[in-house]
């Protein structure tokens, strides 16, 4: 792996993802390092990850991998494994905004981010989180705080709906109901949030991480 | 009419002024005019502390007014010592105009025992006054306060006129007042009696804004943002104490201003004194402005810690100073760099370490509520004082500590003790701010203060905004490089625009020896104009160029619960993602800090009953609870109904007990009672009445009052006959009233027994079919949630809504007003009552009914059926209780379980929510 291989395969995906090339390559390490060396990455594979253990929406966030939505081709659908481009992709909505970015390009990053997390909780991918979706994001999300339990989570959750209910559709008829939340309503409650400067990973440019060094000396 | 009374007000103040002005006057134009500086008073009346008790002692507590006081209760002592209390007797003649002759003398007399003065008169009195004038007993104190007051209604006025703070800021505006304030003192005294003393101001205005700041730090956002806000309290404040302190030695050499006996050592304290941004001075200002959260914490955080190194460094170069240019080598500047970190560094340590104590003592305060919230600010007080006592650096020290134990306390007192903190921490600190500017305007009009050098003065303003801004460009450059997401220009900008000086700079100015820096005075007199122009020109800008510039700013929203939620989410798949990319970063690191914090310092240091709730998103839900249901209470007070909830919230428990009769368990009512306090069965309530949905507003008006007659009845012919005495105890240590187990135990059998025999009469009428067809009714709908059925329109659950609301409704209002109302706390101790006793007694059938208990029966089931009606009405009305209303667990588990398991629902243990509303 390594040096040779990085400047010309790289390179497109580097466009298509913006990256940089020295990013992709940490990154393609990583990939090679969880996938044993294969070239597709399956659930298990990031199942595996110890530090994944005590992560209460670990099944959220693997199975956001394999969503082929977040894949940005308007395809829906569910992939059993992916290959390092599919990798990438899903990263890269994890991109830090630079300076150079422009109002445009951020508000479209933040878009993305709004709509990675929105994939996550419409588990079925019909357009909308129902009820029931969210409610199962949210048990998981308190499962580990101990204390609260399933009783509790779900009336969190409900709250939780109603908030957005009552936020978006402020006068409801009485024979009017909320069936669930869309992508533009959950766009407009999350808007206090500032999403562009929040959701954001830092890609190690250079300097190669713990498991990186390994490979390269 | 609102400009006229405000017109009264300043006439009214500006009346006290005068009037206080002019009796200080009296007391000082008497009072030997060779009094030096206004700090010889401080000094010398702290030394003589120990014969003047009184006097000593509220020097303290605050300042300025303590500069007249002093003027006067000084002279009071200087003349005692002089001779006897006859002397100062005869100076205080002139004060006869403000009072009686005869006061005088006894006050001022004796000053060293205020106790007894009366008793003992300077000479042998020949009657008993019977009133007595003793402006000189009380002047310290009572100055003290007049000025506290006076300020504080400065701020009335101004914050009266709401467009004229929307232009400029308060902050800016209170000094103005202090200008005129002072100028009428000027014109009275000719000479400036009130200033800000470096005393007062460091030890008791200053600690408790700090100590607000540390513990309404938001934690997570400051920890997020501290390599920034370090580089820039530290690099950037020592950047700019030796540029402007280096520039302005360069321009003296170059003889910009003239003859000043200015070394370079002297500069560069003053350019350390003039470098910190000021926390007060921004917080005033940005706090109107609503910049983003990043920016935000960036200008408030740096402001904060650098006043603490600027403070340092300010110590450091005073030692310098009075060492002596020569003595300085190698080793005293490796010494003082040290110094520098050993102080900073020790002074967080301490904070934490009074942080920690704080949060380990609130674990046992439980039987001292009412005192619980004195333990922080005393602790964080002593944090403070600890620190300056071992010349560590105290306002880190105080900052830390608030931060440290925000966590922890909030946690482990009480809900009303954390209110009062959060509350008095503001009063306290609002407060000193106010007082703080007025000073800073008071203190400027004093013909002795200025020393006027044109080249020095503008030279320093120059200096200061332009090497604030190269070093906040500098900086952040290089932050940029290793920020996430990187600082952009336009806030970078209002980061250097935003180094307002303010009252630290002044007190450290002060605090400068004349023996050792010859230009004392102008020196102080720079800093206050650059602190008047900072803060006023500065202050009135800011808000235009944020707009101007279209600086991000915070989006002020509400507290949702989603959003919390989703920050929740936010977090655990930041980290999700850095596992699985493999990098370590800082939410890596957060996660690691955060298990540790969870497991460790949690345990060790909160209640382990407080643990348990102590969920963030739970803590927001539980809030946004106790607001829908206060707004509710509004709304049905509002109606001129709040009856029905008011019952709900007195009956809690025993509606449930009602709930149990109703799946058949009369016999074990009493047994199962304690584990939960529940008030599930008020949806049973509903089963009985919904027939009664047309009745009018008379008939429930009435049918209240009936009832209200009733339980009033009830409670007189029943009761203890010392329950009075109970509701009307003053106590010092409990708020709570009537918790006479005796008393609650006998209430709750009587209500008890009322409930059981109307409930049985209702038994036999509509209700409980009414109920079945009801739940026969939702039975399709409840599979709809999961099955996703196509129909959705009919069956959803936030479909049928009026239909949902009104079931969930009351159940909600039971449940919300239960969470809400200290009542049901209190009436807690007889819920749980397992008495042997009382379940002997207890018994449905042996009940004997007195008969106008019988009579009462049908209105006594009343307030169910008034309640029924008039729920339908609120949810389109309030908006807010919406999310109430279907997220209480009771309708949750009509929504979702079926039908007969709503019944056992009410049996089920406590969900952990409700542990959360009782804490």
């Amino acid at each position: 792996m390594g040096q040779t291989h990085s400047e010309h395969p790289f390179q497109d995906l580097a466009d298509k993802t913006g990256f940089s090339l020295e990013q992709i390559t940490n990154l393609h390490r990583r990939f090679k390092q969880l996938s044993g060396n294969e070239e597709t990455i399956s659930r298990e594979n990031l199942d595996s990850i110890p530090a994944l253990a005590n992560n209460p929406i670990r099944k959220q966030i693997i199975e956001a991998f394999f969503d082929k939505r977040n894949q940005r081709r308007d395809e829906v659908g569910v992939l059993q494994e992916i290959g390092f481009e599919q990798f990438l992709m899903v990263m890269s909505h994890f991109r830090p905004p630079t300076l150079r970015t422009t109002g445009e390009e951020k508000e479209a990053m933040r878009r993305e981010k709004l709509r990675f997390l929105f994939n996550m909780h419409d588990t079925d991918s019909d357009g909308t989180i129902t009820l029931v979706e969210y409610r199962k994001v949210v048990e998981e999300l308190l499962s580990k705080s101990g204390a609260i339990g399933q009783e509790a989570a779900k009336a969190i959750a409900d709250a939780a709906m109603l908030e957005v209910a009552s936020t978006n559709v402020p006068h409801m008829q009485p024979d009017e109901f909320y069936a669930g939340i869309t992508f533009e309503h959950f766009e407009q409650i999350l808007k206090g949030i500032e999403m562009e400067s929040r959701m954001n990973i830092r890609f190690l440019d250079v300097g190669p991480t713990m498991h990186c060094r390994k490979g390269t000396s | 009419m609102a400009a006229m009374w405000r017109f009264a007000l300043l006439l009214f103040v500006l009346l006290m002024i005068f009037s206080g002005a002019s009796l200080a006057g009296e007391a000082r134009g008497e009072d030997s005019q060779a009094t030096g500086t206004r700090d010889d008073h401080g000094t010398g009346h702290g030394t003589e502390g120990g014969t003047e008790h009184d006097s000593g002692t509220d020097h303290g507590g605050t300042g300025h007014g303590s500069g007249t006081d002093h003027g006067g209760t000084d002279h009071v002592s200087g003349s005692d010592h002089g001779g006897t209390g006859h002397g100062s007797g005869t100076d205080h003649g002139n004060g006869t105009d403000h009072g009686s002759g005869t006061g005088h003398g006894s006050g001022d007399s004796h000053g060293d025992s205020h106790g007894d003065s009366h008793g003992e008169h300077g000479g042998p009195i020949t009657t008993l006054p019977i009133v007595s004038w003793k402006w000189h007993h009380v002047t310290t104190p009572y100055l003290v306060a007049l000025w506290i007051l006076v300020s504080w209604l400065c701020k009335l006025i101004i914050e009266a006129n709401h467009h004229v703070t929307s232009v400029i800021p308060e902050s800016a505006l209170l000094i103005c007042f202090g200008f005129i304030l002072g100028g009428m003192i000027w014109g009275a005294d000719k000479v400036q009696t009130f200033t800000l003393t470096p005393t007062v101001f460091f030890f008791y205005l200053l600690p408790q804004i700090i100590l607000d700041a540390g513990y309404f730090m938001p934690n997570k956002l400051f920890f997020s943002n501290m390599g920034a806000i370090l580089t820039y309290a530290v690099i950037g404040t020592c950047w700019n104490a030796a540029s402007v302190g280096l520039s302005l030695w360069g321009c003296h050499m170059g003889g910009a201003m003239g003859d000043l006996d200015i070394g370079l050592l002297q500069y560069l304290l003053f350019g350390s004194l003039i470098a910190a941004v000021d926390p007060v001075a921004v917080i005033a200002v940005f706090e109107e402005v609503h910049v983003n959260e990043v920016l935000f914490i960036m200008v408030f955080g740096e402001s904060l810690l650098n006043d603490g190194v600027t403070v340092v460094l300010f110590n450091v170069f005073d030692a310098f100073v009075s060492l002596g240019g020569s003595q300085i080598d190698a080793v005293e500047i490796i010494k003082g760099i040290i110094s520098f970190f050993v102080v900073a560094f020790g002074g967080s340590l301490m904070g934490f370490v009074f942080g920690l104590l704080i949060s380990l003592l609130t674990r046992c305060t439980k039987n001292i509520q009412i005192i619980e919230p004195g333990f922080i600010f005393v602790l964080g007080y002593l944090s403070y004082l600890t620190a300056e006592m071992l010349s560590l650096s105290a306002i880190l020290s105080i900052v830390f500590c608030g931060m440290c134990c925000q966590k922890y306390i909030n946690a482990n007192m009480d809900e009303k003790s954390v209110t009062t903190v959060r509350y008095a921490l503001k009063v306290f600190a609002n407060g000193s701010e106010t007082i703080i500017f007025v000073f800073l305007g008071i203190s400027a009009i004093d013909k002795g203060l200025w020393v006027w050098n044109t080249g020095f003065i503008l030279l320093t303003l120059l200096f200061i905004f332009v090497y604030r801004i190269i070093g906040v460009f500098f900086l952040t450059w290089i932050l940029n490089k290793y920020r996430l997401v990187p600082l952009e220009i336009i806030d970078q900008v209002i980061m250097s625009y935003g180094g307002l000086r303010g009252a630290v700079a002044y007190g450290l100015a002060m605090m400068l020896d004349e023996k050792k820096i010859k230009e004392k005075n102008l020196m102080v007199c720079t800093t206050l104009i650059v602190v008047y122009f900072t803060v006023i020109l500065q202050g009135i800008t800011m808000k235009p160029l944020v707009n101007w510039l279209k600086v991000k700013k915070a989006a002020v929203t509400e507290l949702t619960l989603i959003e919390k939620l989703q920050s929740k989410v936010f977090d655990h798949m930041l980290v999700a993602i850095e596992d699985i990319s493999g990098q370590i970063g800082h939410n890596y690191m957060r996660d690691k800090w955060n298990n540790f914090e969870e497991k460790w310092m949690s345990g060790i240091l909160m209640k382990p009953s407080a643990r348990k709730s102590r969920d963030y998103v739970f803590n927001v839900f539980h809030q946004l609870n106790l607001k829908d249901a206060m707004s509710y209470v509004k709304e049905g007070e509002r109606r001129g109904s709040l009856e029905f909830v008011r019952n709900d919230t007195a009956y809690i428990d025993f509606k449930k007990k009602f709930g149990e009769d109703f799946s058949e368990v009369i016999p074990n009512v009493g047994a199962d009672m304690s584990d939960d306090h529940v008030p599930v069965s008020s949806i049973l309530r509903d089963n009985v009445p919904s027939v009664s949905l047309e009745m009018h507003d008379q008939d429930i008006q009435s049918m209240r009052e009936t009832e209200d007659i009733n339980t009033h009845h009830l409670l007189q012919q029943h009761l203890y006959k010392g329950r009075k005495q109970h509701r009307h105890r003053y106590s010092r240590t409990h708020f709570e009233v009537n918790k006479d187990e005796n008393e609650v135990q006998e209430i709750f059998q009587r209500t008890m027994r009322t409930r059981l025999e109307s409930f049985k009469s209702a038994k036999m009428g509509v209700g409980p079919q009414k109920k079945i067809t009801k739940h026969s009714k939702k039975d399709p709908q409840q599979k709809m949630p999961n099955g996703k059925s196509t129909d959705r329109s009919k069956n959803h659950p936030y479909g049928d809504e009026d239909f949902e609301f009104s079931e969930g409704d009351s159940a909600s209002g039971g449940e919300a007003s239960g969470g809400s109302f200290p009542m049901t706390v209190t009436y807690r101790a007889g819920a749980g009552i397992e008495n042997p006793a009382f379940m002997a007694d207890f018994d449905p059938t042996g009940v004997q009914m007195p008969p106008w208990l019988a009579e009462a029966d049908s209105s006594t089931v009343a307030p169910s059926q008034m309640a029924q009606l008039r729920l339908p009405w609120t949810p389109s009305n309030l908006r807010h209780l919406a999310p109430l209303r279907l997220s209480t667990r009771s309708t949750d588990s009509f929504l979702v379980v079926d039908p007969p398991s709503t019944q056992e629902s009410s049996d089920d243990p406590p969900p952990p929510p409700r542990d959360g509303t009782h804490m």
